[in-house]
């Protein structure tokens, strides 16, 4: 692990040989002082509940660990610390946000399009992350000879103002403690244990709805959402995911985090960068846009790949219907968490297969092209029009069953 | 001393026209440089859309009065759980003129701020969902000619979130030069989770133009939020507002 926030649980630890029950004294350094003033002095780190420069373990099993939390025990300290990591917004120069078609934009000054339409076009801004970069001193006298070693002096390790989940390559998401975070950061592992930063979104804590626009009565009762737009793209070598189309006139652009963390592993493993994304909740948790069921960013509406890549509108039926896509994006959606504790809705189609049939004049068997019907993996066919309640899932897949505990890290 | 000047001039002259290159490369349906020739743009643009203004008025048959939402209902149909304009209308009204209405490629400006608060205008209708649905094809119907402009009934065939088809049926009101100035959905039939039902009344004179809005949910959750049935007694949740257009051809709310 290469990364943490602050706030968050850290175990220091060290593989011994020999050192069996002798104590271990860990002290934290910055690389260039963020959070402290020199870089000579000892981090103080949160210990159980007591504040320690210099952490002392004792060796077990070959190992010395502890448990520490990168903060402060005193608010205003912990608040300080926050501030110095905090990501500040910067705008780029030359650069507007073109609130139309949701993309940035290279402009001079003075462009006619920004005298015209003033609330169009704003200066477009980037998210600059302030970190601090620690390295690890580890003390211990032994039988024979005393140890003194730093480590960590080449690849630090990174510390940052926000909570972080992290998505791993065999479908595992880490059941990050988020409850006062501010900001979520998602990193995701490959399999050749390569981290990589897809990006940062903020948290939105609200009331939950138990219902289409009904808020719980209970105290405290709150979920956390994050803004899907912030993190819409990421690319680096194989591990690659884009959200190519933003498709909700309600603006249902807001998600569960853990369900987020589980469309992007999911996006990730097929390599989607054509994904039409239609929507789940909208900032106050509630459904919208003519829908009941999308409540507390859980449930959500993704449009079907299509072989044109081009993320616009796909029915099942359609001849650009990409099936194989379609079939591994799905099941990776359930390798990382969705359709779990309950299916994914689609519908039953018709599709061409090779098939070996009779043929009753020769009676000899041969292979021909024959509609199946076929309902994509993880689904439930999702089809009423009769009746009073009327729904159809030909143009969409809804995301549902998302349960976090069977793809716990 | 002189050399060097040049050679630094040059590098200048490089490095501006080398900004301006990338400032083309990156904009969008940017006009000419020049201002004559954006003008020049904008009236060749003002002029076509003015042309086929007119060419459509002259299609138009006169608006009916009253109108009555009975009429708009029997060319709707609900095939497959899903509504459809009848192809009677469809293939008979070909819409050659989606570009005068506010589509994604149109130069409409409906809901465009600057133009609203030109006029002081502020309307609470542009937080509603459907007035912000971007993909929908006009079938224009019937016309009504006022002294500052003239109102335009049209079917629409639109697809809302999900992609799902459903259909308005909307009045806009253009200029003299053919610019659309404001629109009101007076009719819409569209059916997600919960069925979406809007119904109108509207005088002689379009001074008392009643929109009731219906948001109709049968079906029937688990806690989790899973479809599990279809309700005995809907979930209704009603509005209804009255609306008239005002001298310079906005719907306001009354």
């Amino acid at each position: 692990m290469h990364t943490g926030g602050s706030s968050g649980e850290v175990y220091l630890v060290a593989e011994t040989t020999n050192l069996e029950g002798k104590k271990v004294t860990f002290k934290v350094f910055e690389k260039e002082p963020i959070l402290l003033t020199s870089k000579d002095k000892p981090l103080s780190l949160l210990v159980g509940k007591t504040e320690k420069t210099e952490i002392e373990t004792t060796v077990s099993d070959g190992k010395a660990q502890i448990k520490v939390v990168i903060n402060h025990k005193a608010e205003k300290a912990q608040k300080d610390w926050e501030k110095k990591l905090s990501p500040q917004e910067e705008e780029i120069e030359g650069w507007y946000f073109d609130s139309v078609n949701n993309q940035s934009v290279r402009m001079l000054p003075f462009d006619v399009r920004l005298t015209i339409e003033p609330k169009r076009y704003t200066p477009a801004t980037q998210t600059i992350e302030h970190k601090s970069y620690l390295w690890l001193q580890v003390i211990c006298k032994g039988e024979q000879r005393n140890f003194d070693i730093p480590f960590l002096k080449g690849n630090s390790f990174e510390v940052t103002n926000t909570s972080i989940i992290h998505i791993y390559h065999n479908g595992k998401i880490s059941n990050t403690y988020l409850k006062d975070a501010k900001k979520v950061s998602y990193i995701y592992h490959d399999s050749n244990n390569n981290q990589h930063y897809l990006g940062i979104s903020k948290i939105i804590k609200t009331k939950r709805h138990t219902k289409k626009n009904k808020l719980s009565t209970a105290k405290n009762d709150d979920i956390l959402l994050v803004y899907a737009k912030d993190i819409s793209s990421y690319s680096s070598g194989n591990v690659k995911f884009k959200f190519k189309t933003w498709n909700s006139s309600s603006g249902r652009w807001y998600i569960n985090p853990f369900c987020f963390a589980g469309l992007l592993g999911a996006m990730i493993e097929e390599g989607i960068e054509d994904l039409g994304f239609n929507g789940f909740s909208i900032k106050s948790g509630n459904t919208a846009g003519g829908s009941s069921s999308h409540i507390n960013g859980e449930k959500g509406d993704l449009r079907y790949l299509n072989t044109r890549n081009n993320g616009l509108r796909t029915i099942l039926q359609d001849s650009t219907f990409d099936y194989d896509r379609q079939v591994k994006f799905n099941n990776a959606l359930y390798k990382f968490g969705w359709g779990r504790s309950g299916k994914m809705y689609s519908e039953n189609f018709n599709k061409k297969v090779k098939k070996a049939v009779v043929n009753p004049k020769t009676k000899k068997k041969e292979i021909k092209y024959v509609l199946q019907s076929t309902i994509l993996p993880h689904t439930k066919h999702m089809k009423k029009t009769t009746g009073k309640s009327k729904y159809r899932h030909h143009h969409h897949l809804h995301l549902t069953g998302f349960d976090l505990s069977k793809v716990k890290k | 001393m002189m050399k060097k000047y040049n050679i630094l001039l040059i590098l200048v002259t490089l490095l501006i026209s080398c900004n301006f290159q990338s400032q083309e490369k990156d904009s969008i349906n940017q006009p000419s440089d020049s201002s004559a020739n954006r003008a020049k743009f904008y009236n060749t643009k003002e002029q076509l859309d003015k042309k086929k203004f007119h060419l459509l008025l002259g299609e138009l048959d006169a608006m009916k009065l009253p109108l009555i939402n009975n009429e708009i209902n029997e060319y709707v149909k609900l095939i497959e759980g899903e509504y459809y304009i009848d192809t009677i209308i469809t293939k008979e009204k070909t819409s050659n003129y989606f570009e005068l209405f506010d589509n994604e490629e149109s130069n409409a400006i409906v809901n465009n701020t600057k133009y609203n608060n030109l006029f002081n205008n502020t309307t609470s209708i542009t937080d509603n969902f459907l007035y912000k649905i971007r993909k929908k094809t006009y079938f224009p119907l019937a016309s009504f000619k006022f002294n500052n402009y003239t109102l335009i009934g049209s079917f629409v065939q639109f697809f809302g979130e999900n992609d799902i088809p459903g259909v308005f049926y909307i009045i806009t009101s253009f200029n003299k030069d053919g610019r659309q100035i404001d629109y009101l959905i007076l009719y819409c039939r569209f059916n997600f989770e919960t069925m979406i039902i809007y119904n109108f009344k509207c005088d002689r004179k379009f001074s008392n133009i009643v929109v009731e809005d219906i948001e109709e949910d049968w079906t029937l959750y688990n806690d989790l939020g899973d479809i599990i049935g279809e309700k005995e007694i809907p979930e209704l949740i009603e509005h209804s507002k009255l609306y008239e257009v005002d001298n310079n051809g906005f719907f306001k709310e009354k």
